[in-house]
């Protein structure tokens, strides 16, 4: 072949290549970020979704936080389907999501409080028609919110309701908590209590564990009119499983368990 | 065949011209390197404080693991002078906060609700 008749048709076949080639480079990236903001914006969707389809909490809904949630939705999938900017679509769709979890956070918090609040009242009232002894030792038990298992009184408190830093100082509202135990304990002279903590992670020895059941152990000992004798401690480290938000799971926490509360 | 090849320079150098349009923005980024190295140190720690929480890994195991990949995201941006996506990327990080401060509520309010019900049931 004419050298100069092969050097061009080698050129015309080599800048076709590195032109495709180049541009295939440049058509993966774009892909690649359109899936990322495609799945984000799936996420907020489906986020979103299961907040508007939830009759429970609708009346509860914060309408600042959905409105907000709302709008960045709606931005995501502007900037998705029309400026096709995908980096902004998927910022976007991200805030949308956390928005919408705040949301769903705080509705549920609210419908919480109100469902307890309405239990409450009711238990009160027909307490109300009671007297004596008997009626006060059921409103100690529903304000430190022990329930009644077999022989026992029981309840857990979680490390955050009851804890604050990492040192296993009790909180105020922790404190608050453990009164309301202490308040029960006075009314029943011959109760003692068992208190266990739990881990969420292993815990070599259960040495955490027991920590935590000193801490509160020696906060509920130091009550007025508590004698050290009722109070005894352990650690169970993360052997024991309770049900939080829905679902079997280990948490760090701490169980107290009453007995001789008549 | 000259006229083949022009067009073959000309869609090059448009791609080429692309690339480097895209790695290099015609406009500076909007947030000078002091404020988004301030933003990292702040998220940085409300990150260490949040998890540092006691049982925060039962409230928000999962909304502290994506603010953490969201602060590591902005770290990467930032070492390859990024700082506009670094900032974006910590505005992501930090909105976590908030979500995980109204879910340590509403697990607490879930549990108290729990008990109130047991209650009622006795």
């Amino acid at each position: 072949m004419n050298p100069v008749i092969a050097h061009r048709t080698y050129r015309l076949i080599l800048l076709p290549l590195a032109v495709l080639l180049v541009a295939g480079v440049v058509s993966q990236a774009a892909a690649a970020s359109r899936s990322e903001a495609k799945s984000d914006i799936d996420a907020a969707q489906k986020a979103m979704e299961s907040l508007e389809k939830s009759d429970l909490i609708r009346r509860f809904i914060p309408h600042k936080n959905y409105y907000d949630a709302r709008v960045y939705l709606d931005t995501a999938q502007y900037q998705f389907s029309e400026e096709r900017d995908y980096a902004n679509a998927s910022y976007f769709a991200v805030m949308a999501l956390v928005e919408t979890e705040t949301t769903i956070a705080i509705a549920r918090y609210r419908f919480a409080k109100n469902k307890k609040a309405r239990i409450e009242r009711k238990i009160f009232k027909d307490l109300a028609d009671g007297a004596g002894r008997r009626a006060a030792l059921k409103m100690a038990l529903l304000q430190a919110g022990l329930a009644k298992e077999g022989q026992l009184h029981q309840r857990y408190l979680l490390d955050s309701q009851l804890f604050e830093g990492d040192k296993l100082e009790i909180s105020a509202p922790g404190k608050k908590s453990l009164d309301a135990i202490g308040a029960v304990m006075n009314m029943a002279p011959r109760s003692t209590v068992l208190v266990v903590g739990h881990s969420r992670l292993a815990d070599a020895d259960n040495a955490k564990s027991i920590q935590k059941a000193d801490a509160v152990g020696a906060y509920i000992k130091s009550l007025r009119g508590i004698a050290a004798r009722r109070v005894t401690t352990k650690g169970a480290g993360d052997a024991a499983e309770v049900t939080l938000t829905g679902r079997a799971q280990k948490a760090d926490r701490v169980e107290l368990i009453l007995t001789g509360v008549q | 065949m000259k006229k083949n090849r022009l067009i073959l320079a000309a869609l090059l150098t448009m791609i080429l011209a692309l690339q480097v349009t895209g790695r290099f923005p015609a406009f500076a980024d909007r947030h000078p390197e002091s404020e988004v190295k301030k933003f990292l140190l702040d998220v940085e720690s409300e990150l260490d404080d949040a998890m540092k929480k006691p049982g925060a890994g039962n409230y928000a195991a999962r909304e502290l693991q994506r603010a953490a990949q969201y602060l590591n995201a902005a770290k990467r941006y930032l070492s390859e002078n990024e700082r506009d996506l670094a900032f974006y990327e910590l505005k992501k990080a930090s909105a976590h906060f908030r979500l995980i401060d109204e879910r340590r509520k509403m697990v607490h309010a879930e549990i108290e609700l729990e008990l109130a019900e047991k209650q009622k049931d006795k």
